[in-house]
């Protein structure tokens, strides 16, 4: 193909357009479309909820005083130090260290998939107990927030196994926009329970 | 090198004049199915869908008073929504210059929104059978055939929800040196494909935000859809642009290649 070369030469001349912006955006400044989509659907999910929590307020206490708190706290415990491993990943990912960074990203896989079986523990639960979505608005409510936060948790925990391969693959050379990237998602992600966790558990 | 089957084709000279300008319309087409959409959706009284918590009588009542503008707007968005199509082959051509190697999410792109129009047309197809006839139709299955219709149109997600995340896939992987669509649309694609989940929550809820007429469910994945149909539109036509562009230097600076 002696005309492909000049033809590609030709498509070169685009440049790369990398921004040079005076400060770091963490992954890539388009993959904050996303994040910040992301947390406004969270934000207007909230309101819903407050709003129909004006609706009955007293069905509102009395359905929340059947949760688990303990249960709710462990599952923030789990989460948190999720997020404090993929904290230390980026880190070790910074500092050249992959083997390291592998190793952070695995336990917060780990603490992924112990949120995941506390959660099936309580939604079991609530099932045996005959709650389910279409018990009341709060329950409709409490499974959709939480289903929606917990689908968001495993696409976050695929997204750090995509970074384990890529950090175990050498051929791959710049991980870090991509390491970062995963990282500030599964953040979102965190962020999202910190603030869901108050607001089904314990306020009244 | 794996592209070179597609810069042929689109590089021989007679065939790139008619093929961009083909192309082009069916860009354009994206915008003519939102600007008949909404108007027909308003004329057959189902802009916002009808509420879930009226009574059969209620909804058979509106039935029989508009039956004609029914009739008319059910016509409307039912070739409306048949651009769906139109637009979608215009994406599949991008995804086809940007994938490498196996043409697997072409494939997807080109079926998908095979699918996606035949749910999407169910809605029209439903409201039109309930204004055949409304006046002896029993008022409860008007009722069944208009839930049946609001459901199509919102909850059937599935297809969609691949669809808007496989163009996530082909924009992020792409290769091409500019790139063809900025990256943070891809971005966006896939948090379209992420908010589609909104509308599952309809077939459960019958008020509030959650419903066929709420906030959440309905008029923010409808605003996300818009937002995402003028951003393709947008960037596709800059792309077409930036082609038509390296089309003209290239049969410049070889005459031998525009000749072939």
């Amino acid at each position: 193909m002696p005309s492909g070369n000049s033809r590609s030469g030709v498509v070169l001349e685009g440049g790369d357009g990398s921004p040079s912006l005076g400060t770091h955006v963490p992954g890539e400044a388009g993959l904050w479309v996303l994040i910040f989509g992301e947390m406004l659907v969270f934000a207007m999910l909230f309101l819903t909820y407050v709003y129909y929590r004006d609706q009955e307020p007293e069905l509102f206490r009395s359905s929340q005083r059947t949760l688990h708190q303990w249960n709710g706290a462990m599952l923030t415990v789990v989460l948190v130090t999720g997020s404090l491993l993929v904290v230390m990943a980026v880190q070790a990912a910074r500092e050249g260290l992959r083997r390291s960074a592998q190793r952070k990203l695995l336990g917060a896989i780990v603490c992924g998939l112990a949120f995941s079986a506390l959660k099936s523990l309580e939604y079991v639960d609530k099932f045996q107990h005959g709650t389910t979505p279409e018990t009341n608005t709060f329950y409709m409510l409490y499974f959709v927030l939480t289903g929606l936060h917990w689908f968001h948790l495993i696409l976050g925990m695929i997204a750090l196994a995509v970074l384990y391969r890529m950090l175990g693959n050498s051929r791959h050379d710049q991980p870090l926009a991509f390491v970062e990237g995963g990282a500030a998602y599964w953040h979102m992600v965190d962020l999202v329970w910190v603030i869901l966790f108050p607001l089904l558990y314990l306020v009244r | 090198m794996s592209n070179a089957y597609v810069d042929d084709q689109t590089f021989a000279p007679g065939a790139f004049a008619g093929n961009t300008r083909a192309l082009r319309w069916l860009i354009w087409s994206g915008m003519v199915c939102l600007a008949i959409l909404g108007p027909a959706m308003l004329l057959a009284r189902v802009l916002p869908l009808p509420a879930a918590t009226l009574s059969a009588e209620q909804i058979a009542h509106r039935w029989v008073e508009h039956k004609n503008s029914i009739r008319l707007g059910c016509v409307l968005m039912m070739l409306g929504i048949s651009l769906w199509a139109t637009y979608c082959a215009a994406i599949s051509y991008w995804i086809r210059r940007m994938e490498q190697g196996v043409p697997i999410l072409t494939y997807l792109s080109l079926i998908l929104p095979g699918t996606g129009t035949v749910l999407f047309l169910l809605a029209p197809f439903l409201w039109s059978v309930a204004a055949f006839r409304p006046e002896t139709m029993s008022p409860d299955v008007i009722l069944a055939l208009n839930d049946a219709a609001c459901l199509a149109f919102i909850w059937l997600v599935g297809p969609f929800i691949i669809q808007f995340a496989l163009y996530g896939i082909a924009i992020l992987q792409d290769k091409s040196a500019p790139n063809i669509f900025p990256r943070w649309v891809g971005y966006l694609n896939i948090f379209f494909s992420i908010e589609c989940f909104c509308g599952l929550t309809t077939a459960s809820v019958k008020s509030g935000p959650l419903s066929w007429t709420g906030v959440i469910s309905f008029w923010n994945v409808m605003a996300v859809f818009a937002i995402w149909l003028v951003t393709m539109t947008v960037t596709m036509l800059r792309a077409l642009r930036s082609l038509e562009a390296r089309q003209r230097t290239v049969s410049e600076s070889e005459p031998v290649l525009a000749l072939r």
